[in-house]
């Protein structure tokens, strides 16, 4: 089988966002969409947690999780959202999604899913981002696709491809030679909520 | 329509197959991809990629794949056959946007209301060159061609083309010119000591982060190039990955703070002297090389006690001085020296010797020599070293002193690579900084070596310089710190120096200055202004006439980045009524009678500007560069011998004749200049009065999303930051009153501005931190900008702009906060 996923390099991430850009280009992601983001610990944006002089900040950069059990996929009640069962990848068929949004209060990652309540807008009377990325609508949910229009021309997702740390990489977890799979089984590295069981496509790489 | 019937039934098996297939059926015809919503491209369009990148309007000027659609560009990708290796930014991927922000200038204007009103009427190119050919010819009338003055500006004017076609204009019109103050207090002490170079800035260049490989620490001052250089940041992890020890030394725990094995806080303005508390331990405990001392830095030579100067053989020998001929500049230029060799003391002969003649003179000691008592520069140095013993240190800088001997100890134990970003130097006593590193990697020889630098910015390749400057002769440069003070008495150097018409290429004077205010109030003193920029700035709104330029993405242009030469391609035509900046200076050449210098194509100008034996030693043409956009002209290996570039091929711990960076007649404390020292920030210290009134010391930081002030009208980017944010320690805004994303007030005498608050611990306790960039018009109604806060002292050797030397107070904001153009 094959399951794509990612290995995210935390002591690498310098949280300079420029996945959650290069995401936003690719896929032409409307204004006030956000497919990827990237938090601190802390209170506040980018302030670090404990007290002078023992601090502590590290950047979680999140996006779908791409979970080999999803919780979206079992709620939604048209099969909208489902899992690729070749690849792995959590996808949205935006035609037959109704916009109920069961998806989204299903999954236990908070804000990896956006709703266009609006007809989506952008910022310049211009088609920008990929040509082949998939077109955004009104009343449909939306998140992460890995960059599907990119795969299928043989590409890594945008986030990995751009990263400037090169903290992020790409591959199939099945396959134990690759790059991510080697990572993966050699450092320490943490998941997000897996006590909710939704067994994520994700490594955090601490 | 859903992804599935774009993609077709994607299946794993004929995954990669699908997409060769769905590109031939979409431009034979479109069937699988009709119904494409209007938002999104026509995939059928063709697209085309360029190779281009800004030019010094981002940090590294990275090469992107452009994707330009139907005569426009839609974006940036990375290039991944960039020969740098470069992954653009988030500042990168967005720079397209810039093309299409919305203060974009798009035609000549004229002023019809007040100064910085924004009342204007559109007018042809042909009446703009008409009114300012009449000023000119005014001026030149009047008071002559230093009456107009060119106020350059990072960021905007592009390399070897556009920006020294601009240079060339005003060395041919004799004009005078802006010189630069920014960020370069340490590089001046560095100078001090390693020599003034016509290509660095004051220091041995080592490639950073490529020589990290070779370096057991790499010691980060207040540098967090993760933030300000996140090219940088892949060799500093794999270094660090590889074994080498970071050290950042900042008193903002910034993200390179957050990754490095020590993270070490001074107080602010005392960088200095935490370095002299690691030299004190150094020296105290042996931890030197005095061989190296001994060779290769004036340690032995003998300074006369009363002048503070080199003592020279003429004290012993009347045939001294001796004058000779030299030839600097070529067989044909004969320059007169006077020689008189620097004296050293001789143990072997009990005697005075000439330095570099005796074998192995004494560095530490007491003399007399031709009756005038005498010590080694090193003792002088060690006096003032000791004048900072590790306690002493730790209490003034509240650093601990086991950390001031773990730093001590590291120095010792290198290579060292010493890397330095602005934020130390931001203060008046800047310079000694600088100084004092130098003469703390001067201890151990940690320079000129792999993995041992003391670096504090970059390095230039020489070119065809006659390009630049035809006439052979330099134009007046008015430092830009001192041109609001010329503009108000009219005087410069002492002399009448009345200014009548300003050209303000891009936005350094305002919007990138400290002393906002009052720059702005001294350009209302000038007579005739000219604005030149793509986007309507911070500056050019003070002008009489606004002139288009172009983008970077408008222009052919060859750049020099750190060790690379650049190939920038044109993408586009110029968008509007737009002009490139070389195209203007043509136009002006021209139309001032110098038509026959300026008759050249941007190729031409290409051509001529890398026509040096030193380009094509390294394989640099015109065509080289352009077939292979980006060629190294440095070797990452290179390192510089250590044959110095001072008077004596030594590293000058100890200055014999200290000048400023600067010298335009102002004064300062030449006695004081041949050692490194410290003294306290003129404004931003605890005794000062300002401070007692503003107690919280006045900084920035490099914001992730904007470089300087390019970036600021960015959608994506203002996505992420949509209005003015200012970071505080908990501790100082409980006692205020302040929470989390209040409005406040920053204010002091000078200026206030009003920003969102956000908390952080990893603010010191005492000082606000606020990401600089923002343009006037991002404030709320009623603020002022970052700058208006800014003091304008500078000290008189450094010269340079001391954005934290200022305090300020923080207060709740009362009232409504609203923008232009609605909330944010």
């Amino acid at each position: 089988m094959t399951r794509y996923g990612f290995a995210i390099d935390v002591k690498r991430c310098m949280g300079c966002m420029t996945c959650t850009v290069a995401c936003k280009a690719a896929n032409n992601l409307a204004t006030g969409v956000w497919w990827n983001r990237m938090f601190t610990e802390g209170d506040a944006h980018d302030a670090p947690s404990g007290e002078y002089p023992n601090l502590k900040r590290e950047f979680i950069t999140m996006a779908c999780q791409h979970c080999d059990n999803p919780a979206c996929v079992k709620v939604c009640p048209v099969g909208a959202t489902y899992k690729d069962p070749d690849t792995g990848v959590v996808r949205q068929d935006y035609d037959k999604c109704i916009g109920c949004r069961m998806c989204m209060s299903a999954c236990p990652y908070t804000g990896v899913r956006s709703f266009n309540w609006e007809e989506p807008s952008y910022p310049f009377d211009l088609a920008v981002g990929d040509q082949d990325s998939p077109a955004h609508q009104k009343h449909v949910v939306e998140k992460c696709t890995m960059c599907w229009h990119r795969l299928a021309k043989g590409e890594e997702p945008a986030c990995v491809v751009g990263c400037p740390a090169d903290a992020r990489f790409w591959g199939d977890l099945d396959d134990p030679d690759s790059a991510v799979s080697k990572l993966v089984q050699s450092r320490a590295w943490e998941q997000l909520l897996p006590e909710m069981g939704t067994k994520p496509s994700v490594y955090y790489l601490v | 329509m859903t992804e599935e019937k774009r993609r077709g039934a994607v299946t794993r098996r004929s995954f990669l197959k699908t997409s060769a297939l769905a590109a031939g059926a979409a431009v034979a015809g479109g069937v699988a991809l009709s119904g494409f919503d209007a938002a999104l491209a026509d995939p059928a369009a063709e697209e085309r990629i360029c190779i281009a990148g800004d030019q010094y309007a981002g940090c590294a000027s990275c090469q992107t794949e452009v994707i330009v659609r139907e005569g426009k560009v839609v974006g940036n990708r990375r290039w991944m056959d960039d020969p740098r290796g470069n992954r653009p930014c988030l500042k990168g991927l967005a720079k397209f946007q810039r093309l299409y922000a919305e203060n974009r200038i798009k035609y000549p204007m004229r002023r019809t209301g007040e100064r910085g009103e924004g009342k204007w009427e559109r007018i042809s190119w042909d009446e703009a060159m008409a009114a300012i050919t009449e000023k000119w010819q005014e001026c030149l009338d009047t008071v002559g061609p230093q009456g107009l003055l060119l106020v350059g500006g990072g960021g905007k004017g592009g390399g070897y083309i556009h920006n020294y076609l601009v240079s060339r204009l005003a060395n041919v019109l004799g004009c005078s010119v802006s010189a630069p103050c920014n960020d370069f207090a340490l590089a001046q002490g560095h100078n001090k000591v390693f020599g003034p170079s016509t290509n660095t800035w004051g220091f041995p260049y080592l490639e950073f982060p490529y020589a990290l490989k070779d370096s057991k620490t790499c010691i980060a001052w207040s540098s967090n190039r993760t933030v300000a250089g996140p090219q940088d940041w892949r060799g500093i992890a794999e270094a660090q990955e590889n074994g080498m020890k970071l050290v950042s030394v900042d008193c903002t725990y910034t993200v390179l703070s957050q990754k490095a094995d020590l993270w070490v806080r001074p107080k602010p303005g005392t960088d200095t002297v935490l370095i002299f508390g690691i030299m004190q331990h150094m020296i105290a405990n042996g931890m030197t090389d005095e061989g190296f001392l001994r060779d290769h830095t004036v340690a032995p030579v003998l300074i006369d006690k009363e002048t503070k100067r080199y003592a020279r053989l003429s004290l012993i020998d009347p045939s001294y001085p001796q004058e000779t001929i030299a030839y600097p500049y070529g067989p044909d230029i004969p320059v007169p020296v006077s020689v008189d060799p620097i004296l050293v003391w001789d143990p072997a002969a009990n005697a005075p010797g000439v330095l570099g003649e005796v074998a192995a003179p004494a560095i530490n000691g007491q003399f007399e020599v031709g009756g005038k008592a005498m010590r080694t520069a090193y003792d002088m140095l060690i006096d003032t070293v000791n004048e900072w013993p590790v306690e002493k240190a730790a209490e003034l800088t509240e650093v601990p002193a086991e950390t001031i001997i773990e730093l001590a100890e590291i120095c010792y134990d290198g290579p060292v690579y010493h890397h330095c970003g602005y934020g130390a130097q931001s203060y008046n006593n800047g310079v000694q900084l600088g100084h004092a590193m130098a003469a703390l990697g001067a201890l151990t020889g940690n320079t000129c070596r792999p993995g041992a630098a003391i670096n504090s910015g970059w390095i230039a390749p020489a070119f065809n310089v006659m390009y630049m400057g035809p006439t052979g002769f330099n134009s007046v440069s008015i430092p830009q710190l001192e041109i609001p003070q010329v503009l108000e008495t009219g005087k410069f150097m002492g002399q009448d120096y009345p200014i009548k018409f300003v050209i303000l290429q891009g936005s350094s004077m305002i919007g990138g200055g400290p002393d906002t205010a009052r720059n702005a109030k001294a350009l209302q003193m000038v007579d005739f202004i000219v604005g030149l920029d793509y986007l309507f700035n911070d500056a050019v709104r003070y002008a009489d006439i606004v002139l288009p330029l172009a983008n970077y993405y408008e222009q052919e242009e060859v750049m020099f980045a750190g060790s690379w030469v650049l190939y920038m391609e044109k993408c586009i035509d110029p968008m509007y009524e737009a002009k490139t900046d070389g195209e203007f200076a043509r136009l002006l050449g021209t139309a001032f009678g110098y038509g026959e210098l300026f008759d050249m194509t941007d190729e031409e100008c290409a051509r001529e500007a890398l026509d040096a034996d030193s380009m094509r030693e390294v394989g640099i043409t015109y065509d080289s560069v352009k077939e292979q956009r980006a060629i190294r002209w440095l070797q990452p290996d290179y390192h510089h011998d250590l044959n110095f570039e001072t008077a004596t091929g030594r590293m000058e711990f100890y200055v014999d004749d200290p000048q400023p960076r600067i010298n335009f007649g102002q004064e300062y404390d030449y006695d004081k200049e041949h050692l490194p020292y410290w003294f306290p920030p003129t404004e931003a210290w605890e005794t000062t009065e300002e401070m007692k009134q503003y107690p919280l010391v006045f900084t920035s930081e490099r914001a992730r999303n904007r470089y300087h002030t390019q970036d600021a009208e960015s959608p994506w980017m203002l996505e992420i930051e949509p209005e003015p944010i200012v970071r505080l320690n908990p501790r100082d805004a409980a006692p205020r009153g302040l929470a989390e994303g209040d409005y406040v007030d920053v204010f002091n005498t000078r200026g206030l501005v009003i920003a969102r608050l956000t908390l952080s611990e990893g603010v010191r306790p005492g000082m606000v931190v606020y990401p600089k960039g923002w343009q006037m018009d991002q404030f709320a109604k009623g603020s002022g900008c970052w700058g208006d806060l800014h003091n304008g002292q500078f000290d008189p050797v450094g010269v340079n702009s001391s954005y934290f030397d200022s305090v300020c107070e923080v207060r709740k904001h009362e009232g409504a906060v609203e923008f232009e153009g609605g909330d944010r």
